[in-house]
């Protein structure tokens, strides 16, 4: 076997695998708030991603039907801001998403939520096509990417972007343990996680706080898109893809697990480089299907992922 | 107890079976027009609608009665679509023969997903299902083990044989005219989703129905009461499988085309939605919900509206918007589609009083 191969496959799956991560954490993090899954995390996101698109784009809008660049000002913004600008944004519509449409959803079953969160992913991706258009467009790279930019370890390159993504993981996960071990709101969150009523009765403001979480898995979710949107193109559908890896990483991992998604994500990556590579009979168009195995497999062994919390039904 | 309907009448009685004879007439007369009434192409866009129909109701068998949130039945219409294209062309059997063998392979295939399904609950599965969705197309278009030589790859398969009426079928309306082929087809499904529409029912109305039902609404409770849970799940997701690959194998019969790209995850969310329009757990639900995704998609891809600023163009992505909203606002507003509408229409009409009531 090639080595130097190896590790070349092994580097090229850490970029994605940054990326899987970042976007489990994102729905992990709504799943612990409240129990469901935000099947538009992918679509808000990219529209986030787009919204950075635009801050970057300056007097040539490519918006269809007309210029709202001229309102924003000091447009063309550097890349730093204009990320920064796409994560609050996240941010903003995260907690509006939850404050208008979520809280409805409180006392309903779990289907209603899947509906709800598949409508939001159908109009938000239908919007964005509506507004910039099916087509591909070049974002540029955030971190360093042009074809010398990477370290040479062992004859394979790492690349500046995979270090980026995974320093930028990593900074998050250490401010979100922060958040939550060391904050109030981040006590707030993990008593209502815990269980919602005695939370509330300890003078929690419960939709303060979903509010919040929402609103940080929506950021974490702009930062995943805006950060891959140079390697897959900026286009309306892009994190569909992205989506589908990430809820198989943070099954995989355990849907209440910040630690799962991040193993996740991780091995969903590898599985993704690795198994077309070496086992004969997988195609590159098949790179979903070992991931699809093996979120299976431990499910069967182990249903609540590999971190997660058993669920124990009281009688 | 006083009503505010138009018309009181007791269970069994004269007018009772007046009233409905008279629906059951209205709904028999509307079938026997669709082939005779509609322009040709219309009858197929019916066509779809109802085999959209089959499957929603083999979707409603696991979500709205067995409480299951399966959402992958694209990927068993696929499977029975693929199936009967091979066997038509390749095998060159006959459409009815290939019936009972998407039925039993749907079953077999739906034990098998089903079995994780006794494992993992509620959004747990949800994913699960999603993701077998989207593995699908994929899968049909493996370049190995003679894969693609059967479903003919990305580009999919066409299916040359098609069917006609015999000689001895002639006088089914439609069937004659000029939209002979489509009319003939539409009689074909039309009696296939009869025949499983009525299937369904009697089963829900049976012993075996009703501990689905006790599952769906205590699981703790109806094992308490001896219902064998693992059984009646897996069975369920089996039943409704080979259901939608018998819809897969109209699809086929309709399209005369199949190609990976028909049966995506976007077909799982056209069943749900569906579903939820049509009404979860209900009879009618199922082709209710693919008249209106067939319909209103049809409608919406035509319709351009001038917002006077900018135009909203329904060759764009309109349609999609429209289902996501619909979806959205359905969910909160009538989470029992069309058909609990329908009913709540109906009790301003009439009012039936149930025997011995009184």
């Amino acid at each position: 076997m090639d080595l130097t191969l190896l590790l070349q496959r092994l580097f090229d799956a850490v970029f994605n695998g940054g990326i899987y991560a970042s976007l489990a954490l994102a729905l992990v993090i709504i799943y612990r708030a409240t129990g469901r899954f935000n099947f538009a995390q992918g679509e808000m996101a990219t529209f986030a991603a787009f919204v950075s698109f635009l801050l970057l784009t300056g007097p040539r809008p490519f918006l269809r039907g007309g210029s709202v660049v001229g309102l924003i000002p000091g447009v063309p913004w550097p890349i730093p801001l204009a990320v920064l600008g796409a994560v609050l944004f996240g941010i903003v519509s995260g907690a509006a998403t939850e404050r208008i449409l979520i809280r409805r959803l409180e006392r309903k079953p779990d289907i209603a939520s899947v509906n709800v969160t598949i409508g939001l992913l159908l109009t938000l991706n239908a919007l964005t096509a509506e507004l910039w258009g099916t087509g591909g467009r070049f974002f540029p790279a955030v971190f360093p990417a042009g074809p010398d930019d990477h370290l040479l370890i062992g004859g394979a390159r790492l690349r500046f972007t995979s270090i980026g993504v995974w320093l930028t993981l990593l900074i998050l996960v250490l401010l979100l343990v922060l958040l939550m071990q060391r904050t109030k709101p981040g006590l707030a969150f993990r008593a209502m996680s815990t269980n919602r009523a005695s939370a509330e009765l300890h003078g929690i403001n419960i939709g303060r706080t979903l509010a919040a979480g929402w609103a940080l898995a929506a950021g974490i979710g702009a930062l995943a898109a805006t950060l891959s949107a140079n390697s897959v193109l900026l286009e309306p559908s892009m994190m569909l893809r992205v989506l589908i890896f990430s809820l198989a990483a943070a099954t995989l991992g355990g849907l209440d697990s910040p630690k799962g998604a991040v193993v996740g994500g991780m091995i969903v990556a590898l599985s993704q480089t690795l198994v077309p590579a070496y086992v004969p009979f997988v195609g590159n168009e098949l790179s979903l299907l070992p991931a699809v195995i093996m979120m299976l497999l431990v499910l069967l062994i182990r249903p609540a992922g590999l971190f997660g919390t058993e669920q124990v039904e009281r009688v | 107890m006083k009503s505010s309907s138009l018309l009181v009448v007791d269970e069994g009685s004269r007018h009772h079976r007046l009233w409905q004879g008279g629906m059951w007439g209205i709904f028999g007369l509307a079938i026997l027009l669709v082939p005779v009434v509609l322009a040709p192409f219309q009858v197929g866009n019916m066509n779809r609608a109802v085999i959209l129909g089959v499957a929603i109701l083999g979707l409603n068998l696991v979500i709205g009665y067995g409480g299951q949130l399966a959402l992958g039945h694209s990927a068993f219409m696929g499977l029975g679509a693929f199936v009967t294209a091979t066997m038509v062309q390749d095998e060159l059997w006959d459409y009815w023969m290939i019936i009972p063998v998407v039925i039993v392979l749907g079953f077999v295939v739906g034990l098998l997903v089903g079995l994780p399904a006794l494992r993992v609950r509620g959004l747990y599965l949800a994913l699960v299902t999603i993701a077998m969705a989207t593995v699908f197309p994929t899968l049909a278009a493996i370049d190995k083990w003679g894969i693609t030589e059967r479903t003919g790859g990305p580009n999919g398969r066409k299916v040359v044989e098609l069917v006609e009426a015999p000689d001895f079928l002639g006088w089914l309306p439609g069937v004659g005219g000029a939209r002979g082929g489509n009319a003939y087809r539409y009689w074909i499904i039309v009696v296939v989703a009869i025949a499983v529409w009525v299937l369904v029912r009697n089963l829900m109305n049976s012993r075996a129905g009703r501990a689905v039902i006790a599952i769906r609404d205590n699981e703790t409770g109806a094992a308490v009461y001896g219902v064998n849970l693992p059984l009646y799940k897996t069975v369920t997701f089996g039943v409704s499988a080979a259901i939608g690959c018998v819809a897969g194998l109209l699809f086929t019969l309709q399209t005369a085309f199949v190609a990976p790209q028909d049966f995506t995850f976007l077909l799982a969310v056209d069943l749900l939605i569906g579903l939820v329009i049509g009404g979860v757990g209900t009879m009618q639900g199922g082709l209710v919900g693919g008249l209106f995704v067939v319909w209103v998609r049809d409608w919406t891809k035509k319709v351009t509206i001038p917002l006077g600023f900018y135009e909203l163009d329904g060759g764009g992505p309109l349609s999609q918007a429209t289902f996501g909203i619909i979806l959205i606002l359905f969910t909160f507003f009538a989470p029992g589609g069309l058909v609990s509408l329908g009913r709540l229409l109906r009790s301003k009409i009439i009012t039936v009083v149930p025997k011995g009531s009184t």
